[in-house]
């Protein structure tokens, strides 16, 4: 799947995060969260997990995390690649 | 929709509600996915009635979706202050750790540590509230009956007025948890014209002519002079809720007028208030009134086809509006032979349980409708 033009999903309210999704040639996560640094690489990994599931292995994402769960982090990104995709 | 996507939907129109004004928003702090229940329709109410006793409100909006009840309030007052003050709430205020109250601007939401305040505490473990979230470190049963649990033990405290009010609003947050039942139509719209805004200002006005009043309200001249003031309050209300409000002040005239009552007593009143109610015929051949109650829910949940039935009544009961004779209206209630009424049984059936101190099986029993 390719990332055609950037995107979102998401929100900065409690318990969420907000996930933004720009085309990119290569893959590049970033993550920032309130929960701290030992959280970061969690995140990351839940974030990669589900880009491979969806296919798609160039982009860049930013995550904004406010204290999600996986679920909701897998939920987020799945809704910025599709909104990413549509646009064509 | 599910709730992630009416969280989304949610923040794009806080965003837009908090354009030209600072914006609180309201809602309970309550797990799972679908958070409405009466329990967090009760915090969200209280904690509107408290936090607009604080602040200049300029316009307040309401949505009810799973996400629960939830409360938007316009004000012109420094954001910091606001905060502040949510702050305090929440951590001061007997039930506000079961609330979520946010603030903020054009610019986003102000956080804690905007203002160098420590991160929000879990009312369960005391450690950081968004850690124990992300290592769902408590299971949902033992959140929902801590927030189940603190919500009856405040209903119980303060003097009997104290209480009685809070019962009125209880039974209001009852009426939400019932219109999405009754009303075949979704709250998740953010509107400020809800039905429930002037619902809960009208309970407002009443609450406080019952409090101001020094008549006996167990004569039933004295409650018919009080009534008819509350009459024009009335008029606007539909008669469901202006009939449901009837009873409450009976029910209310008993408890405030007895010093000697004790929540037994209360208990028999509220039984007697409910015979009204017990209408349908298989109930009728019942003893029991108490499990007559339960099996009314029963065949409610066993066949919703006669929850159309309502909406006939509704039409004719509206026809009553006009009436001015209290007597007749009362005639009427008593004389009527219909599922109708089971909209004030649960209203009085969730006073009866929370007075007896039932288990959570038994409150659950009309959540399932």
């Amino acid at each position: 799947m390719n990332i055609y033009k950037e995107a979102k999903a998401g929100s900065l309210q409690s318990n969420d995060c907000l996930v933004k999704i720009f085309p990119k040639d290569s893959l590049e996560i970033n993550v920032e969260s309130i929960l701290g640094e030992e959280f970061v690489e969690d995140i990351k990994n839940t974030v990669l997990k589900t880009l491979k599931k969806l296919d798609v292995n160039k982009a860049r994402i930013e995550v904004e995390d406010k204290g999600a769960i996986d679920i909701t982090i897998m939920y987020r990104v799945e809704k910025a690649v599709e909104r990413a995709e549509k646009s064509l | 929709m599910n709730i992630l996507d009416l969280r989304e939907y949610r923040d794009n129109e806080e965003f837009h509600l908090s354009k030209n004004y600072n914006l609180i928003t309201i809602r309970p702090n309550f797990p799972g996915s679908d958070k409405r229940n009466i329990y967090s329709n009760f915090v969200s109410l209280i904690g509107l009635v408290e936090i607009l006793k604080d602040i200049d409100a300029k316009e307040v909006y309401s949505s009810y979706s799973e996400e629960g009840l939830i409360f938007y309030i316009q004000s012109n007052e420094d954001v910091y202050k606001l905060k502040k003050a949510a702050i305090t709430f929440e951590r001061w205020f007997q039930i506000g750790r079961l609330l979520d109250i946010d603030i903020r601007n054009r610019d986003g939401e102000i956080s804690r540590s905007n203002l160098n305040y420590a991160k929000r505490k879990c009312f369960l473990c005391n450690n950081k509230a968004h850690i124990c979230v992300r290592n769902r470190k408590h299971s949902f049963n033992d959140i929902e009956s801590f927030f189940r649990k603190e919500v009856i033990k405040y209903l119980y405290e303060g003097d009997r007025k104290t209480v009685f009010t809070k019962f009125l609003i209880f039974s209001s947050s009852v009426e939400f948890y019932k219109r999405l039942i009754y009303v075949k139509e979704d709250y998740w719209k953010i509107d400020k014209d809800l039905i429930e805004r002037n619902y809960i200002n009208k309970i407002l006005e009443i609450i406080n002519i019952l409090n101001n009043n020094t008549l006996d309200l167990t004569d039933d001249k004295n409650f018919d002079l009080v009534f008819e003031k509350l009459e024009k309050l009335l008029d606007d209300i539909t008669f469901m809720e202006k009939d449901h409000i009837y009873m409450l002040i009976h029910l209310y005239s008993n408890y405030i007028n007895n010093t000697n009552i004790s929540f037994k007593v209360l208990f028999n009143n509220a039984i007697d208030i409910s015979n009204i109610i017990i209408i349908s015929e298989s109930i009728k051949e019942r003893t029991n009134i108490k499990n007559g109650l339960f099996s009314l829910v029963d065949i409610i949940i066993k066949d919703r086809k006669k929850l159309d039935l309502i909406d006939e009544e509704c039409a004719n009961l509206k026809l009553w509006k006009k009436e001015k004779n209290i007597e007749e209206i009362r005639k009427f209630v008593y004389r009527r032979n219909s599922l109708f009424y089971y909209t004030y049984t649960l209203s009085i059936f969730s006073l009866i349980l929370l007075l007896m101190e039932n288990t959570k099986k038994e409150v659950y029993a009309f959540e399932y409708l």
